[in-house]
């Protein structure tokens, strides 16, 4: 592997912990939110074939981006 | 008529599962009340039940779209066709049967080279020639791109060997341990120490096996990896020892405890290359399942401080679910994962140096001597 490309893949993985430590704030925010907001984890007939799918649905509270 | 929609609690919070499509929902405390007051009044097909504010009304429709409010699933489980599979007779890669040591076995049948090296060399340690096998696994190739694994005349279409081989790993666990004995399926690697089971969870390439390789050379013992399957009641892991899967980038960190590993062979898919440990000489007795102790999700970056942080257990859930974790066995129920993050401690762990991981980890479940 290049330096070049070590180094993004180095970056990339950075970027997804911050995303992912920011995703791990927001779900103590959606528990305290006093209007009724729902997150859905998989969509119905998602289900993952293989463990490295996942879920493919990112963050969203109440079908919005934006958890709060 | 039993309802298709289930209702958990994970940290004080609601979890909808629809069982039938695996439609998951949490709700906060106010779309709870809500929820149960739609179900209590029995009106899930008029706009009568909630109150004027625009949250409760897309509310409704988001979980009449989900068949959270019950009646008609409204999607099909995806993947799920009738192919037949070439004769289970002569022309295979890979005709294997396997066991755990404790009843069943399974035989498994795949008809492409690369797939099948891959299936040979992860589950090599369950291998047993003489075992009468309960069930058959195949896999072969369906058109271009995909791939189709089929058990039990069942078959599900699958894109790619990597998901393939992980798709057939699924099934001979699910049909090694006994449908009816799992609860779910953890894309976990799990390690045991004096006090318990400590599942390392997440998705590919966050450290799983490479943590794991270190703890068993700390004096843990082995109980799976990639693949974990909970048990019905959501508070052990049964034990499925197949080849540890080591990445390229963690060949030189793994060969310092486990020098084998340099001379094992290499298996490649178009993204990755990879070599199988067998760790059998680390593993806990077959039949004897592990209580889960701590839940760690570690997620290894370059360079990164060692950082754990505790995780409510709605944000264990979220990240179980988003890293690959799912209700599974026969009948679905989301109440042994909902149970698991509901009751065991888990932690996010971001990391840099494995050995300070692994460190950090046999310390906080009181695994060091």
């Amino acid at each position: 592997m290049s330096n070049e490309t070590s180094t993004k893949a180095a970056d990339e993985r950075a970027e997804t912990l911050k995303s992912r430590r920011q995703s791990l704030k927001d779900i103590g925010k959606f528990a305290a939110v006093t209007a009724p907001a729902m997150l859905v984890l998989l969509e119905a007939g998602s289900a993952s074939a293989c463990p490295d799918a996942g879920n493919k649905n990112g963050w969203q509270v109440n079908g919005k981006a934006s958890p709060v | 008529m039993t309802s298709p929609v289930e209702v958990a609690t994970v940290g004080g919070l609601s979890c909808l599962y629809r069982v039938d499509t695996g439609a998951l929902a949490l709700l906060n405390a106010e779309a709870s009340q809500l929820w149960h007051d739609l179900q209590q009044r029995g009106e899930a097909t008029t706009d009568d039940g909630v109150g004027p504010e625009p949250d409760a009304h897309d509310l409704k429709a988001r979980w009449q779209a989900q068949g959270f409010l019950g009646g008609t699933a409204p999607a099909e489980p995806a993947g799920q066709l009738a192919v037949h599979a070439p004769s289970a007779n002569g022309g295979a890669d890979l005709d294997q049967r396997y066991t755990l040591g404790h009843g069943r076995a399974i035989r498994v049948v795949a008809r492409d080279q690369v797939l099948a090296a891959l299936l040979d060399a992860v589950l090599a340690p369950l291998a047993c020639a003489a075992a009468v096998p309960d069930h058959l696994i195949e896999a072969f190739p369906c058109d271009v791109d995909r791939l189709a694994v089929q058990v039990d005349g069942a078959t599900r279409l699958i894109s790619g060997r990597a998901a393939a081989r992980s798709e057939v790993l699924r099934q001979a666990l699910l049909h090694l341990v006994g449908a009816e004995q799992v609860g779910a399926i953890l894309h976990a690697s799990t390690v045991a120490g004096p006090e318990g089971g400590i599942l390392l969870l997440g998705a590919s390439g966050s450290g799983k096996s490479t943590l794991a390789t270190a703890l068993l050379a700390q004096g843990l013992h082995y109980v799976a990896d990639d693949l974990s399957a909970l048990d019905r009641g959501g508070t052990s892991v049964h034990p499925f020892p197949i080849g540890l899967s080591v990445k390229s980038g963690s060949w030189s960190t793994v060969a310092r405890r486990f020098p084998e590993l340099d001379a094992l062979p290499v298996l490649a898919t178009r993204r990755l290359r990879v070599r199988y440990l067998d760790a059998r000489s680390y593993a806990v007795a077959p039949a004897q399942t592990v209580r889960a102790q701590r839940l760690v999700f570690p997620y290894y970056a370059p360079g990164v401080a060692l950082e754990a942080e505790r995780l409510a257990p709605e944000a264990a859930l979220q990240l179980a679910i988003t890293t690959g974790s799912e209700p599974d066995g026969e009948p679905r129920s989301i109440h042994p994962l909902a149970r698991l993050c509901d009751t065991v401690p888990a932690w996010h762990l971001a990391y840099g140096d494995v050995d300070q991981a692994a460190d950090w980890i046999r310390s906080a479940s009181g695994a060091l001597a």
